[in-house]
């Protein structure tokens, strides 16, 4: 039986950075200029290595960043169409916090909460509610892809979810990970246990302009 | 503070897993030509960072891990490697040096584990863990602000993540072992101003895990391959 592998790739460099604003499904206005370099070298890498095979099943969140991002990823492998699932994307903000400047959001709500149960503002999703929704469909496609390599353009709390979901890291304290734009990171199934194969490859923005996280 | 890096990995590929045996101080003799060159191109890419210039390289006391060290301190233009017993993999009694692999799976003791060795007299998890994690406290303090690059066994990879990412002893996940990946921690909390009174422990940050893209010449499969 050949391993189920899971590559998860964040997305590039988003301008909702730049604009210092929260990027949900309203915020968030796709990749910066250097957000697609570091998109254009991440494909100008998997032509070359063909690391991800020559066919794999593609899928991304329905967020622009992560939409640009597959697209790239697309086109090395001549893949037109791939599913998009709202279950992939990062936290939900919910409509008052999404769009909101960041200054804006440190004045009016403060720092971090505590609790994985509480929500980190006003009608945002909590964080034990991401991983359950994120995990959920990280395991609904291995189980429909199995033996197949499944690339998932995404964010970084999905690759976050996936130490929960796939290496049971205790769901609120975790390796303290930063993933870059644009990183690969690999999980391959090995009968029932997971093989953390690679995490945060980000060998191809060598030489690019920063941020690369 | 300024950012402390460590940079641990495995040594390149090894003769004694060609030749099919358990690798202790006797039996382990060195690296392939493969190993070789793997050790060369880590070398090579490392050098590239822009924290190259200043770093110190350490190694344990075994042929594969100092032959690997030498070549990626020569390529980085750096001072011969410095050699730590506690950044070896485990310490085989005699009777295990150089067995062959499938009879020291095949003689292992029933309840063996964690806190017992898997075979008589050979080392515990728990021991590995405890002089690996220490060795890396002491190598992290001793370059504070700076970066140190580890070159060692997939052992002491493993035990990074427990030492410097907080994870369980005996994980729930394997990781990639390739010959040369890369894994590399970050802090920039003050590594010193720990215990007493108020129990403060520096946070590390996993920045990468197992990069081996200078190893692009390899087969996909032969990243899965454990230690």
């Amino acid at each position: 039986m050949t391993p189920t592998r899971l590559v998860l790739i964040r997305h590039g460099h988003p301008q909702a950075y730049i604009d210092q604003v929260i990027p949900g499904p309203k915020g968030c206005t796709g990749l910066s200029d250097v957000g697609r370099a570091q998109v254009a070298a991440l494909a100008d890498r998997l032509g070359r290595t063909h690391e991800l095979g020559e066919s794999p099943v593609l899928v991304s969140s329905v967020l622009p960043r992560a939409i640009e991002t597959a697209a790239a990823i697309a086109a090395v492998f001549d893949h037109p169409e791939w599913d998009q699932h709202c279950d992939l994307c990062e936290v939900h903000p919910g409509d008052e916090l999404d769009g909101m400047g960041f200054a804006e959001f440190q004045e009016r709500y403060g720092s971090d909460r505590s609790s994985v149960f509480e929500p980190w503002g006003p009608g945002a999703e909590t964080w034990a509610e991401f991983v359950a929704r994120v995990g959920r469909r990280l395991l609904a496609l291995v189980h429909e892809h199995e033996g197949r390599t499944i690339v998932v353009a995404c964010h970084g709390g999905i690759i976050d979810v996936a130490f929960r979901v796939l290496g049971h890291v205790p769901l609120g304290r975790g390796v303290n990970a930063q993933s870059a734009f644009t990183s690969l990171t690999e999980w391959v199934a090995k009968g029932d246990e997971w093989r953390l194969v690679r995490y945060n490859d980000h060998a191809h923005l060598e030489g690019t302009p920063e941020p690369h996280a | 503070m300024a950012t402390t890096r460590l940079i641990v990995m495995r040594h390149a590929s090894p003769r004694h897993v060609v030749e099919g045996v358990w690798g202790g101080p006797t039996a382990d003799k060195g690296i392939t030509d493969e190993g070789r060159r793997e050790a060369t191109l880590v070398g090579r890419r490392l050098a590239r960072a822009p924290w190259a210039a200043e770093v110190t390289v350490y190694c344990s006391t075994l042929a594969r891990s100092i032959e690997t060290a030498n070549i990626v301190a020569r390529e980085m233009g750096l001072a011969e490697p410095a050699h730590d017993c506690r950044l070896c993999s485990y310490h085989l009694p005699p009777h295990l040096d150089g067995i062959a692999v499938e009879d020291g799976l095949a003689d292992q003791i029933p309840g063996g584990g964690v806190y017992k060795p898997f075979e008589r007299g050979n080392e515990p998890w728990i021991s590995l863990l405890a002089r690996s994690g220490e060795a890396l406290f002491d190598i992290a303090q001793a370059n504070v602000g700076r970066t140190a690059v580890v070159v060692a066994h997939g052992e002491v990879v493993q035990a990074s993540l427990v030492a410097l990412g907080e994870l369980p002893i005996r994980r729930h996940f394997a990781n990639g072992n390739t010959p040369t990946g890369i894994t590399e921690w970050t802090t920039a909390d003050d590594l010193f101003d720990t215990g007493y009174p108020e129990w403060r422990f520096p946070a590390w940050t996993l920045v990468r895990l197992n990069d081996a893209a200078h190893l692009e010449h390899l087969e996909h499969l032969d990243r899965l391959e454990p230690a």
